[in-house]
C-alpha cells in the first residue's frame, strides 16, 4: 500500500523549473532513495513534499490525505519528520535534551496545564525520558546523554539528528543526505542505522550521494535528472538501467 | 542537584527577605523595592530575549501600561489594586498579544525596531491623550494597596508585597522553563528551521512566549505605578527597555537567577558608588562594560563556574 503518493509535483523558482512533473509513490516500510546529478532537484522536491517550500503544482498525498497544501510544522504533526542536508540539532542542549526536544508533540505544552498541572509534566517527563533513552540507543550514543551536541564529533552529530526526527515518531522519515561527510566506517554503520529504523516500521526516504549507501539500503530508487523523473526501479534495476548510467552512474561505479 | 538548587533558591529567598532588617531608613528601602520591581521587568524581559532569543526594545510599553491602567482604574473607577492588577494583567495581556502577532514575523533586529516603535506610541497616547492621561503631567494620588484592611504604605510592607509577587513570578517562569513548552521556547531560540521540522508552531510559541512576557512586565508596572504613587509618561521611554535589556545581559541571559542579580547590581551598585561623588556614574558604566566584555554570558558564569560541570549542564538546558 502507498502510503505516499507525490503526482505531477512541479516546482519553478521563477524562470527556473527545478522539478518538472515529478510523479511516485512510497510504499509502507520501503527503503526510498532519490538520488540524480548535482542540481537535478532532489532536495528541491523533498522541501516540496515537507512544506518547506511551496510547490508550484501538483499533489502529495499522505495515505489518503492531501497534504499538498499544508506547511512544515502541520505536515510533521501528521507524521512525516526531515533531517537537512547540513547538520541541524539544537547545538548548546544535551544529547538527551535534543532528543526530548524532538518529542515536542508527544508532550504536553499548553500554558496552562504547564503552569497549574506541573506534577502531571513531571510526571510526562520521566516517561519521556524513558523513550528518549531508546532512540540514543538506536542511533548509537548510549552514554553521551549528558554531553553538550555542539561538543559531539560530526559523526555523532548527524546521528543525532537523525535520533531528533526519530523522537518525533515519524510514520516517514525523510533524510537530506544523511551519508554527507561520512566517512566509510560511519556510512556502514548509517546504513545499519536506517535498517534499524526501517525495522521498526518506519518509511524512509532519502536523499543521496553516496551510491554505497543507497543501492545497500534501498528496496526503491527513484533517479531525478534536470528536474524530471528518468527512472525508477530496483538498485539491481537501476544499475543496469543504460540512460542513468549514461548521464550519472557511467563514470561513478565500476 | 535539582534538591541542591531548591535549597539555595530558598536561602536566596531568605537572604532577600531579611535585607530590610540590615539596611534601614526609607530611602534605602526604597531602593530595594526598585530592584524588586526591576527584577520582575528583567524576569519578563529574560523569557523572550534570553530564552526564546528575541530582543525586546519595547518592554517600557507594558511595563507603561501596566502601570497606567492600574493606576486609572483605581482613581477613575475606584477599583482598589488587587482586581486593578487582575485587569492591567488582561488589558496587557491583549495588547501583547496584539503586538506579538504583527511583529513576530519581522527577524532579528526588525523586530527589535518594531517593538521599539511601539512603546514609543505608547508613550506619545500617554503624552497627547489629555482627557484620560492627563498628558505630561502625568496621574497622582495612586493608592496604596491594602490586603484585608492592611495598608502597604510602609516601606518595608511594600517590599515584602513586591518579593511576594516576584517570588510567584519567578516560580512560573522557572516552571514553564523546565517543562516541555519551555524547552520549545529553547529550541526556537537555538535552530528554527529544526523546530519547524519537529512540529513546532513557532510563531505561535513566539506570540504566547512574548505576551506571557508582557503580562509579566506589566504587573511590574503596576508595582511601579503604586510604590510611587505618581507616574508620567516616562514609564514608556526608551529608559526602561533599555534598562530592562542591561539588567538581562550583565546578570546573564537564559538563566533563572541572572536578572535577579543584573537588577540588583543596576540599582543597588550605583548607590554604593555614591562615596566616589563625581566618579559615581564613570564607575558604574566602567563595570557595565567590563562586564559585557569579560562576562558575554552574565555574571551568573561566575556562578555556574563555582557550582562545577554538572550543574552548568543542567542549567543551559533546563
Amino acid at each position: 500500500m502507498a502510503i505516499m503518493q507525490v503526482s505531477n509535483l512541479t516546482k519553478k523558482f521563477g524562470g527556473v523549473t527545478a522539478n518538472k512533473n515529478v510523479s511516485f509513490e512510497v510504499k509502507e516500510n520501503q527503503i526510498v532513495g532519490i538520488i540524480g546529478p548535482n542540481g537535478a532537484g532532489k532536495t528541491t522536491c523533498f522541501n516540496s513534499i515537507c512544506g518547506f517550500t511551496k510547490k508550484t503544482e501538483g499533489q502529495v498525498l499522505f495515505g489518503d490525505k492531501d497534504i499538498s497544501n499544508l506547511v512544515h510544522f502541520q505536515i510533521a504533526g501528521l507524521g512525516i519528520c526531515r533531517t537537512f542536508q547540513h547538520t541541524t540539532i539544537f547545538p548548546e542542549f544535551t544529547v538527551m535534551e535534543n532528543i526530548l526536544a524532538g518529542m515536542y508533540l508527544k508532550a504536553e505544552t499548553g500554558i496552562f496545564s504547564t503552569i497549574f498541572k506541573y506534577g502531571k509534566i513531571v510526571k510526562q517527563e520521566q516517561k519521556l525520558e524513558e523513550a528518549a533513552h531508546k532512540i540514543i540507543k538506536m542511533v548509537r550514543l548510549t552514554g553521551k546523554e549528558n554531553s553538550i551536541a555542539k561538543n559531539l564529533a560530526y559523526g555523532q552529530q548527524r546521528k543525532l539528528a537523525i535520533g531528533i526526527a526519530l523522537a518525533t515518531s515519524p510514520k516517514v522519515l525523510m533524510l537530506d543526505e544523511p551519508a554527507a561527510g561520512l566517512n566509510a566506517t560511519e556510512s556502514k554503520e548509517l546504513v545499519e542505522l536506517i535498517r534499524d529504523v526501517s525495522k521498526t516500521g518506519i518509511t524512509v526516504v532519502l536523499v543521496e550521494h553516496d551510491m554505497k549507501v543507497v543501492m545497500s539500503v534501498c528496496d526503491n530508487i527513484i533517479v531525478l535528472n534536470y528536474g524530471e523523473k528518468m527512472a525508477e526501479g530496483t538498485p539491481a534495476e537501476i544499475r543496469k538501467n543504460e540512460k542513468v548510467i549514461e548521464v550519472y552512474l557511467g563514470t561513478e561505479t565500476d | 542537584m535539582v534538591k541542591n538548587k531548591k535549597i539555595s533558591n530558598i536561602i536566596l529567598l531568605a537572604i532577600i527577605v531579611l535585607l530590610p532588617l540590615v539596611i534601614r531608613g526609607s530611602y534605602s528601602r526604597g531602593i530595594l523595592i526598585l530592584w524588586a520591581i526591576y527584577a520582575i521587568l528583567a524576569l519578563s524581559l529574560n523569557l523572550i530575549v534570553g530564552y526564546m532569543g528575541l530582543l525586546s526594545f519595547g518592554h517600557a510599553g507594558f511595563f507603561g501600561i501596566g502601570a497606567y491602567t492600574s493606576a486609572l482604574v483605581c482613581l477613575n473607577l475606584g477599583f482598589s489594586f488587587w482586581p486593578a492588577l487582575l485587569l492591567t494583567l488582561i488589558v496587557v495581556g491583549v495588547v501583547g498579544l496584539g503586538v506579538g502577532y504583527f511583529s513576530i514575523r519581522l527577524h532579528g533586529v526588525y523586530f527589535a525596531i518594531s517593538t521599539m516603535a511601539f512603546s514609543e506610541i505608547v508613550r506619545l497616547i500617554m503624552t497627547n491623550w489629555m482627557s484620560v492621561t492627563r498628558g505630561p503631567m502625568g496621574l497622582n494620588d495612586i493608592p496604596r494597596p491594602a490586603f484585608f484592611g492592611f495598608n502597604f504604605s510602609s516601606e518595608l510592607s511594600y517590599f515584602y508585597l513586591v518579593v511576594a509577587i516576584a517570588a510567584v513570578l519567578y516560580f512560573i517562569v522557572h516552571i514553564i522553563i523546565s517543562s516541555p513548552l519551555g524547552r520549545s521556547f529553547k529550541s526556537i531560540r537555538e535552530n528554527q528551521e529544526l523546530s519547524h521540522s519537529i512540529g513546532i508552531d513557532v510563531a505561535k510559541t513566539k506570540v504566547l512566549a512574548f505576551t506571557v512576557s508582557a503580562m509579566i512586565a506589566g504587573v511590574a508596572g503596576s508595582l511601579y505605578a503604586h510604590y510611587y504613587t505618581v507616574i508620567a509618561p516616562e514609564v514608556s521611554g526608551l529608559f526602561y527597555s533599555t534598562v530592562g535589556l542591561i539588567m538581562v545581559i550583565v546578570g546573564g541571559k537564559g538563566t533563572l537567577l541572572g536578572p535577579v542579580i543584573g537588577a540588583f547590581i543596576f540599582t543597588i551598585l550605583p548607590e554604593a558608588l555614591r562615596a566616589t561623588n563625581q566618579l559615581q556614574m564613570i564607575v558604574f558604566s566602567l563595570v557595565l562594560i567590563l562586564t559585557v566584555i569579560f562576562l558575554p554570558n552574565g555574571l551568573m558564569s561566575i556562578l555556574k563556574l563555582s557550582w562545577g560541570k554538572q550543574s552548568r549542564n543542567k542549567m543551559v538546558g533546563r
